[in-house]
């Protein structure tokens, strides 16, 4: 019995912490499965990328002097440093600010940040902090080119959902993969066709060839004038099955 | 498919003649004899020795056809009777077992002619 509760104690303490949060949010302001969802989705993401996304919802944010510090202190403790992307955001003052390794850095322009942050202010306003972060991580993941399928859509609404634990994503493969699988595909296909449908089996003493069904076609016309111009003669038929 | 291909490298170590099977599968074809001439000057068979003793023999699986094509001489030596009833012979064995079965008895008798009217000379 004291044995089976180390174990489940053992097996609890690795999980959380595995499990650490991407999604910060200590003033509890989302709403804990939405939280969830957005820890799993960032979680699959950094597993499948290395790269790992922090979002922090505090109030006032951390001056912008002091961001810097805040990133090069938390990014070294990621999977990989160069990759991390830190993001702050106000569910008070609609405000964003972020921070990027410099191997995402450049994904990043002023243009998509403004973006960002016109998104955050405007879905708090309207909608909330839930579909607010939702928002931003589906921006940032689209813009990150993640190699998860995220849902056009993921449920804004959580009522129904806490008990389904659905998160809507599924792990798929890149495209240019999907490109390779494919042209694989139809090289097969087409190999397929030719060997089985199309291309006729010469044999002879030395070997097998394969030949292609218009092999021989220039001479239609001259048989179809005198058949036993070109050879000595033969036979044909057909048999019954 | 091996035991066709050992028959007639057979026949080609045996004989002077060549003998070459050409298979279809071609869905659309309605003259086998026109799609065996064709295959018979395509591979210039009918210069394939100066004894003009090549034999071309066609079969489309598909549409289970066949025909045979021969050089000029060897269908000279052997006049067309023998070509009918070989046919006649093939289209028996064609019809009743499995088509390999039937090239390999089709090639015991080409060889057996063969054998009879262009046997290698050995030094």
């Amino acid at each position: 019995m004291r044995l089976t509760s180390l174990l489940f104690l053992t097996t609890s303490i690795f999980f959380a912490a595995s499990s650490r949060a991407e999604v910060e949010d200590p003033a509890q302001r989302l709403d804990s499965v939405h939280l969830g969802k957005m820890n799993e989705i960032l979680r699959l993401h950094t597993e499948a990328t290395q790269e790992t996304v922090r979002i922090r919802l505090q109030n006032p944010l951390t001056e912008t002097t002091r961001l810097t510090d805040v990133y090069v202190e938390w990014a070294p403790t990621t999977s990989k440093p160069t990759s991390a992307v830190y993001v702050e955001i106000s569910p008070e003052t609609g405000e964003l600010q972020m921070k990027a390794g410099i191997g995402v850095d450049a994904l990043f322009d002023d243009r998509f940040r403004k973006d960002l942050s016109k998104t955050w202010a405007k879905s708090l306003k309207h909608d909330g902090a839930n579909p607010g972060v939702e928002r931003i991580v589906r921006k940032l993941l689209d813009r990150m080119e993640t190699p998860l399928t995220l849902a056009p859509e993921l449920p804004l609404s959580l009522e129904n959902d806490e008990n389904e634990n659905t998160f809507t994503l599924t792990p798929t493969v890149r495209l240019p993969l999907l490109i390779l699988v494919l042209f694989v595909a139809f090289i097969s296909l087409g190999v397929f066709l030719w060997r089985g449908l199309f291309s006729e089996i010469h044999l002879t003493s030395e070997r097998e060839t394969r030949v292609a069904p218009w092999f021989g076609k220039r001479f239609s016309r001259k048989i179809r004038e005198d058949r036993d111009l070109l050879t000595g003669g033969g036979i044909a038929g057909e048999w019954a099955p | 498919m091996i035991g066709l291909t050992q028959l007639l490298h057979r026949i080609h170590d045996e004989t002077r003649g060549d003998v070459r099977i050409h298979l279809s599968r071609n869905l659309f074809e309605k003259d086998p004899m026109k799609r065996a001439l064709e295959i018979f000057n395509g591979f210039q068979l009918e210069n394939v020795s100066t004894e003009h003793n090549a034999v071309l023999v066609y079969l489309n699986l598909r549409r289970r056809k066949f025909a045979i094509v021969s050089g000029s001489l060897i269908h000279a030596k052997l006049k067309q009777r023998y070509w009918d009833i070989l046919g006649e012979q093939f289209k028996e064995d064609l019809s009743s077992t499995h088509y390999e079965n039937a090239l390999t008895l089709l090639l015991y008798t080409l060889l057996e002619t063969y054998k009879k009217h262009y046997a290698r000379v050995i030094d």
